[in-house]
Order: structure tokens, then C-alpha cells, then sequence
């Protein structure tokens, strides 16, 4: 037998690259001592601006620095990628790269009534990056003459057609769907965007024939069949094939990439959503994840039976980011802060931030603001998105995981922690963990040529556990007792039997790894998901954030008086370790 | 590694397509000569498309209504040309046409009309020299001259010779500087940071307004301001870099042209054509280099611009301990800071 042939399935090396809008990353896996480790990994700048214009340039880049670190070489004397690995220890047996880098598709909606068909269609194009760059409906006030002008001028890249419960007959619909024709007849072919009906299904045979010469068009099952049922399952799967097909197929330099994948690329919320998917099995429960981007915002929710995703391209710590002062006002991100700041300020800098967003705070005001900034975002979306989901309430998780260069480059894990339990405000006892090195969505994507890869990476500390977090629904006055709690080490030591009062927030500094067991018992009115003062005894290991006791009840309410609220602010975060 | 890049050059070859947004009739011819108002291409507006929903209006099946159209797609038509007539018993059914122009066909039902085409003219908008035809959409020209690249445009393009409303980099604009003395010019501010100003621009002819920065909040103004508005170095309070403000300077009341579109690949600039030989523009200059000047992109030095003097192979602790690839940037007070290379902007 030789060499090659002893190789088996299990020990092959992943090359993973994840090109975002601001930086692309590359990452390293390979079997140390019979398990897969992350070896090495690479970040710099996206090259989809100029002066490249060519996503490859960067994932080069990327792979090179790992050739630095590890001197391990990965790159033929021409320049291409060594696959599959050599017996000499060169190249590697898979690369898989994932992009969010590829701008959104521009989607103009088109359907009868704001609260039924076209919110199902919203909830549909949030399956990946689609941006709603204009909705016609029958409230919008046009003429038809100005709809048919409106596609003429801004030709967007996709027209998503939606409205009608199965089995109606509404006319309306189709007077809808011929001015959208009039208008495409009167664009040259290299604008023509691409349809998709997935309207009333008694209409499709006449939407067909009425686009009957028009190419690229695409049928989907109604996404809301009665005003009861939403099923964007169908809809969803073809936006986001479109969005494979004209946004990432088209991107300059994605051919090389190609090649040296021998795969099609995934979409890194696809992929991210598989990663999440990947941990809620390991977890044995479900599964929140965050990914906080430059150009977009996505939240993942998966259990063992279902992943739900929701991909928000007009959300994000970077371009996007003005989007924000359209939802709020700057007070609502300046409540959030630890000192005072004028709003003008505040206005000013998120825009700022948002022309420059590759920058990084250099100053502990900037660090504390964009802090601000996170959480009042997060808090907008999970909110938009536990309404999409149809979750009048975060449901209890076993883990929540951020990723995000906003996160991976705050430098205390405490504040990491303190931004995601501000903003989406969860409860129960969970686990935090953030994807720092940025590779869960790589190894969602790799999972599919090896599972054993993303299941031993995720045990071998490629995330970063920030640690576990008990926080009781309900609320009390300050000062009232929340819950008592017991902490013992695995060898059934005390190390601690305390109570907590409502309004604390702090950390039991334990040993990073130890294991520990931890009895909490809730006061009556105080819930950590088994029922009204229901305790519970878990066992579990201590993060590198210790094990955090949030008693600050649900929701979450900030003092009005500015000053009492400073303060209050000001102490979370000495609780949290600054 | 390669940090953000922004073009500040005092004489550079500038090349620019100049496009229609959609296909019409180029008019210049390559190697022509072109001043900012001479027209290089044009084409028929959008907006002049009448869409007549013929069926509802006459009662007809949409399946029927080519059989009494009384026109060839493709025909001249005038105000009041039968379009379409149905004759018949009590009355027959007739359409007229509202306007002057073209029959386009019949689609779904509707008549579809194009009215004599007001053109959309696609002017040169800088001096230059016509490069390359680009078929049905416009041409590339060529100037030599100075280049600004900004970080945010109000949308719209303007020409007019440059005015240095304020003599210092971080003034701001105000009432008292707008007067006839500013009609047709082309206004460059340290800041802007009153909305009411834009309206008495407007009163006064002023052709553009570039500023160093603007209040976030006036934004909206400024894309409603009938004429561009370009800022070179953020928002909120901060000075016009100084090279930028220098290079303004030098060049008052030569004629500026403001581009004050921006998109993923081009982002807003000023062009100022200038006579004499300049070398090809920048490009990719590689990874930043020890002797380089950058503009610093945040707090505490937001906006002012320094040497690199050191390079870091390794990542380095900033002031709120973020483990970052850096550069010292000498400022010009002659202190030396560590600054992230993702907080820099190389001026090229």
C-alpha cells in the first residue's frame, strides 16, 4: 500500500476562505494527534474594490500569510493552489471558500397588500443577500404609467411577484403583473431583470403567458397560499439560487476560486446557518447565531428539526450602518452609553463610520460608542426577526455564538458578552461563544465533504466560550432576591453558595475549564425556563469569561434620569471586567 | 498589506468614460476637442413614454386590440393621430393620440407611445479631448490636470472656477460669504454646518460646494441642493486635509468640474483641467511603504495627515488594547503615533 493510499477519508486537510465585504479570511484544518485543529489562520482586506477588483487577489493574500506562519507551501511556482495535499506535505486536500462579499440582489416587490402577500415575500428575500430596493402594491398611489417609468429608470435585478390566496381570482394581480411586462418590454436584454412569480397558483398559467417571451422567469409556490399558511421555503430557494447565479458567479476574479475549489461557492450565511446547524446537534438543543457583518446583518436559530435564517442586507456595522438613524433617533444608541454625548455627535459618527468601515475605534469613547451602536442594531433586528419568525420572545437557547469583526475585535470578552445580553436580552442558562477566528461559516460550508471536520474543530476550542450565563425572566424591585445559587467542583467542593438580588450583574471568577456543577434556584416570579421559581441542577464548564449571573431581570430597563443611568451603565461594565 | 487609498493629485492624466445611462446616439467623434457645456452624446428621455391602458378605456379585449389598431408600430404620430377605432352600432370606439411622437405597439391591452423626445444631452462636463467612442453610450475623454477624490457626493455634476469661500480648512460657511461675487463659482469650504445656507447658494448662482465636512444631519439638503455638493473628508466637525485644502489653493478660480456621483467602483471627485504634461494617474501601489503620506481615519488624530515612519510585521496593542497591524504616522506636530493600517488612508 502506499502512501497516498493510507490516507483516508477522515484525515484530509481543509483550506477554508470566507471573503466578506471588508475582509476575507483563510483558515488552515488538519488532523493533529487524530483530530481535526485549526492550524493556522489569515485575515486582510477584501479585494472586490478597487484597485484589484478581483475577490481571488485577497483569498491569495490570505493564503499566503498562512504559508508565512506555517511554511507550509500551499501554492504551485505559478500560482495555483496545491490540491489535493502532497505526500511532501504541501497543498490541501479541500478548499472551500464562502462570500458575503458579492453585493445583495436588488429586488423590486410586487404584490397586493402590505400585511399579507409582500411581508411574506420580505420574510422570503431575507434568505440571503437581497436588498428591497422598491415595493408596488396597491396602496402605493402610482399610475401604472409610473410604475412601468420606475422599472425603465432603475432596472433592479430581480422583480419578486407575489399576492393572492390560492384558488382566487383577483384581477388585480394581473393588471399588476402587465405593467411589470410593459415595463420589461421596454428595456434593452442586457437590463432585463429576472421574475419570480410565486403569486395566487390559479394565476399562473396566465402570469406565464403574459411573460410568456420574456426569459428568465420563475415560478414558485404561493408564499401565502391562505391568509393563514406562509410557505416561502420554495421562493426563497430560488432568490437565492438567482443569487448565486448573478451575484456571485459574476464577481471578477471568483473563476480562479472555482477552479481551486472544484465546488460551487456557498453564501456565507448559508454556510454560517449549516455551522450553527452543525452546533445545535452537538449541543443537543438549540442554537442562536449572530453574525454582525460590514454589509450585513444575519441571525441563525437551529435545533435538531429546523433552522431558521434571516439575512439582512440593509443592516450592518459598515455601509449600511446609516440605516440605522432611519429606525431610530441617535438618543436611542446614545441611551446605551456610559456618558454623555450629544446626538448631533452620535448622527455624525455613524455616518462617519459608515463611509470608513473597515476602521476600528483607536480611542475608549469610539470602543464604547460603536459598543452602543451594536446593541441597539441587534436589538432593532432580533426584534424585526423574532417577528418574522413568529416568536413573540427569544425561546430559551443552550448557546448563543457571535461572530463578526465588530466582536472579534472588542478586546475584552466581558463587553463581548455584555453587548449580546444587552441587545437580544435572552434568558435561561446558556452558553455564549464567540467565532473569533471567524471560520464557523467555513466550516459549515466543509462540513459537506468531511461532517467529522466541523464536529472535532468546534470541540478543539475553535470558538471562543465566553462562558455560561444564568439569567432569570421577571422582575422585581432592586434589591429583591432573584434566585439562590450553588456552585460545586466536580469533586463536589463548595466553591460557592450565594444569593442574588434583582438589578446585580456579575462574574464568579472560576478556573477557565474547570467543571462545575450549578444548582440555581429561582424565587417565586423568576423564570430560567422550567416554570416559575422552577430550579435546576447543570453541569457544565467554566468559559473564559467565568460564570456570569445576569439578575437584571427581563426586560431590560434603564434608569430615565441620565445621570442614575451613567452610572448603572458604567457598573455593568466594571461587572463584566471592563 | 494595502491600506484604503485616496487620489489627491496636483497633475495627473485623467481618463473618464462619460456615459449615457441607457443606449442613444453618440455625437463627438474620437480625437475632437471638448469644453465642459459641448454635448457628446444624447438620448431620447424615459420619462416621455405614454402608456394608455386602451382595453379598459374602449372596452376591449386585450387579445382584439391589435385588429383595430389604425397604426404601425414604429409610425410617427401627431396629437390627436387615430390610434386604435372599433366602428360599430350605436357608435364606434376611437382612440386619439395625447401627444406628439412615436407608436411604440400594443402590449397587455395598453398602446404604448413615446412623445417627441426631449433629449437628455450628455455634456463633456470638463475640458479634454475625446479618447475612445464607446459605441451608443458615450466617450472616454482625456484631461491633464488635478484629481480629488472625495468620500461622499450629493448625486448631481456641476462645473465652475473654483472659490475659496473660506481661507482657512476648518471654517465654516456662512450667510455673509455668499453674495453675486459667488454666482457661477465653485464654492471650497473648511465645513457645512447650516441647512439654510443651500437655498441662498441657490439664490446666488453658486455652480457646486466642496467642503471639507458636513453636519450628518444636513446630508438631505445637500441631495436636494440643486447643485452638487461634494465632501472630501468626513462627516461631522473636521478640517479639509491639508493637502487638499493647499491643492485648492493653488488652483483658485481655475474651472473645477464637481462629479458628485458615487458607486462600489468610482467614487465622487473633482477634475480640474489644466494645461501642461502630466504623468498616467495612480494606480495599485502596492503595500504601504515607510515615507508615504496617509490621512488618519479615526480618533484621536481623526483627519490629520502624517509620514509613515515604521512598519509593523506584527500585530501591536492600541490605546483600548486591540492587538492590530499598525504604522507609526509622524503628525505635523512631529509626534509620533501608532495608528491601525485599517485607520489609514494612503494619499496618492
Amino acid at each position: 500500500m502506499t502512501s497516498d493510499e493510507s490516507i483516508t477519508f477522515e484525515q484530509q486537510s481543509f483550506l477554508v476562505a470566507d471573503c466578506g465585504s471588508t475582509n476575507t479570511a483563510a483558515a488552515l484544518f488538519d488532523v493533529v494527534e487524530g483530530s481535526y485543529r485549526l492550524i493556522a489562520r489569515a485575515i486582510v482586506p477584501t479585494t472586490t474594490g478597487r484597485p484589484w477588483f478581483d475577490v481571488s487577489q485577497g483569498v491569495r493574500q490570505a493564503i499566503q500569510q498562512i504559508v508565512e506562519i506555517t511554511g507550509r507551501q500551499l501554492f504551485y511556482e505559478h500560482g495555483v493552489l496545491i490540491t489535493p495535499q502532497r505526500a511532501d506535505g504541501s497543498g490541501v486536500d479541500h478548499f472551500t471558500v464562502v462570500i458575503s462579499a458579492a453585493a445583495p440582489l436588488e429586488t423590486l416587490l410586487v404584490g397586493l397588500f402590505e400585511d399579507v402577500s409582500l411581508a411574506s415575500a420580505r420574510r422570503a428575500i431575507r434568505g440571503t443577500y437581497a436588498r428591497e430596493v422598491q415595493q408596488f402594491s396597491l396602496a402605493d398611489n402610482l399610475t401604472e404609467q409610473e410604475r412601468v417609468i420606475a422599472i425603465m429608470q432603475n432596472p433592479p435585478e430581480l422583480i419578486f411577484l407575489v399576492g393572492g390566496t390560492d384558488g382566487g381570482a383577483d384581477k388585480r394581480l394581473l393588471r399588476l403583473v402587465e405593467a411589470v411586462d410593459v415595463g420589461l418590454e421596454m428595456l434593452t436584454d442586457s437590463h432585463r431583470p429576472s421574475v419570480l412569480y410565486a403569486g395566487n397558483r390559479t394565476l399562473q398559467q396566465q402570469v406565464q403567458t403574459i411573460l410568456a417571451d420574456k426569459e428568465m422567469v420563475y415560478i414558485a409556490a404561493n408564499v401565502r397560499p391562505t391568509l393563514e399558511i406562509e410557505q416561502t421555503a420554495e421562493a426563497a430557494q430560488v432568490i437565492d439560487t438567482l443569487y448565486r447565479d448573478l451575484k456571485i458567479r459574476t464577481m471578477p476574479g471568483i473563476r480562479s476560486l472555482l477552479e481551486w475549489s472544484g465546488q460551487s461557492v456557498m453564501p456565507t450565511a448559508q454556510a454560517f446557518a449549516a455551522g450553527i446547524r452543525y452546533l445545535s446537534v452537538m449541543q443537543e438543543g438549540p442554537v442562536l447565531g449572530v453574525d454582525l457583518g460590514s454589509d450585513s446583518l444575519t441571525l441563525v436559530a437551529a435545533d435538531v428539526q429546523d433552522v431558521k435564517l434571516s439575512v439582512r442586507s440593509d443592516w450592518g456595522m459598515g455601509r449600511p450602518l446609516a440605516n440605522l438613524l432611519n429606525q431610530v433617533e441617535p438618543e436611542a444608541v446614545g441611551g446605551w452609553l456610559s456618558f454623555e454625548m450629544e446626538a448631533a455627535d452620535i448622527r455624525d459618527f455613524i455616518v462617519n463610520k459608515s463611509l470608513f468601515p473597515q476602521t476600528i475605534p483607536a480611542t475608549e469613547t469610539e470602543l464604547l460608542l460603536e459598543q452602543a451602536i451594536v446593541r441597539e442594531m441587534l436589538h432593532c433586528a432580533a426584534l424585526e426577526t423574532l417577528a418574522d419568525w413568529r416568536w413573540s420572545a427569544l425561546p430559551l437557547m443552550k448557546m448563543i455564538v457571535v461572530r463578526g469583526s465588530t466582536f472579534a475585535n472588542t478586546p475584552r470578552l466581558g463587553q463581548v458578552a455584555l453587548m449580546v445580553l444587552d441587545a437580544l436580552q435572552p434568558t435561561g442558562i446558556f452558553a455564549l461563544a464567540l467565532d473569533r477566528y471567524g471560520i464557523l461559516p467555513g466550516l459549515g460550508a466543509a462540513a459537506a465533504q468531511n461532517p467529522l471536520l466541523p464536529v472535532q474543530a468546534l470541540n478543539a476550542s475553535s470558538l471562543v466560550h465566553l462562558g455560561h450565563v444564568i439569567a432569570p425572566a421577571g422582575t422585581a424591585s432592586p434589591g429583591r432576591k432573584v434566585m439562590h445559587i450553588t456552585v460545586e467542583s466536580e469533586e463536589g467542593r463548595r466553591l460557592l453558595e450565594d444569593e442574588r438580588a434583582f438589578g446585580t450583574l456579575d462574574v464568579l471568577p472560576l478556573e477557565t475549564g474547570q467543571m462545575v456543577t450549578v444548582t440555581v434556584q429561582p424565587q417565586r416570579g423568576f423564570d430560567i425556563g422550567l416554570g416559575s421559581g422552577k430550579g435546576t441542577t447543570m453541569t457544565f464548564p467554566i468559559g473564559s469569561g467565568g460564570l456570569m449571573i445576569d439578575a437584571r431581570g427581563r426586560p431590560l430597563r434603564l434608569p430615565k434620569d441620565e445621570i442614575a443611568r451613567h452610572t448603572l451603565i458604567r457598573q455593568w461594565l466594571m461587572d463584566m471586567g471592563r | 498589506m494595502q491600506t484604503e487609498m485616496t487620489i489627491v493629485q496636483r497633475m495627473v492624466q485623467i481618463r473618464r468614460e462619460r456615459l449615457l445611462p441607457i443606449a442613444g446616439e453618440v455625437i463627438a467623434i474620437e480625437g475632437q476637442e471638448v469644453s465642459p457645456v459641448q454635448v457628446v452624446a444624447r438620448t431620447p428621455r424615459d420619462s416621455d413614454y405614454q402608456i394608455i391602458p386602451a382595453s379598459d378605456q374602449l372596452q376591449l379585449d386585450p387579445a382584439t386590440l391589435t385588429e383595430y389598431l389604425q397604426v404601425e408600430p414604429g409610425a410617427a404620430i401627431e396629437t390627436g393621430t387615430v390610434l386604435l377605432e372599433k366602428r360599430g352600432f350605436p357608435r364606434s370606439k376611437k382612440l386619439t393620440s395625447p401627444v406628439s411622437g412615436l407608436f411604440l405597439g400594443a402590449r397587455n391591452g395598453r398602446l404604448i407611445l413615446r412623445q417627441s423626445p426631449e433629449w437628455i444631452e450628455l455634456r463633456a462636463m470638463f475640458r479634454g479631448r475625446v479618447v475612445r467612442i464607446v459605441a451608443n453610450r458615450g466617450v472616454e475623454l482625456e484631461a491633464n490636470g488635478s484629481l480629488v477624490e472625495a468620500v461622499w457626493g450629493s448625486g448631481k455634476e456641476a462645473y465652475g472656477n473654483i472659490k475659496l469661500a473660506t481661507r482657512t480648512a476648518d471654517a465654516p460657511l456662512t450667510s455673509d460669504m455668499l453674495s453675486s461675487e459667488t454666482s457661477n463659482q465653485v464654492l471650497v469650504v473648511g465645513h457645512l454646518n447650516d441647512a439654510e445656507l443651500f437655498a441662498q447658494a441657490e439664490k446666488n448662482d453658486v455652480r457646486g460646494i466642496v467642503a471639507g465636512s458636513i453636519r450628518a444631519d444636513l446630508l438631505s439638503a445637500a441631495e436636494a441642493a440643486p447643485f452638487p455638493v461634494l465632501v472630501t473628508d468626513g462627516v461631522g466637525k473636521q478640517r479639509m486635509a491639508a493637502p487638499i485644502f493647499q491643492l485648492f489653493l493653488q488652483a483658485e478660480k481655475a474651472e473645477a468640474t464637481l462629479f458628485g456621483q458615487s458607486s462600489r467602483k468610482q467614487r465622487p471627485e473633482i477634475i480640474i483641467p489644466l494645461s501642461g504634461t502630466a504623468p498616467s494617474a495612480p494606480r495599485s501601489t502596492g503595500p504601504l511603504a515607510v515615507g508615504q503620506h496617509v490621512r488618519v481615519l479615526r480618533s484621536p488624530h481623526r483627519n490629520e495627515v502624517g509620514e509613515v515612519v515604521r512598519l509593523y510585521e506584527r500585530a501591536r496593542t492600541t490605546a483600548v488594547l486591540s492587538p492590530t497591524h499598525g504604522a507609526d504616522i509622524q503628525l505635523p506636530d512631529g509626534n509620533i503615533t501608532f495608528v491601525p493600517l485599517v485607520n489609514l488612508d494612503l494619499l496618492i
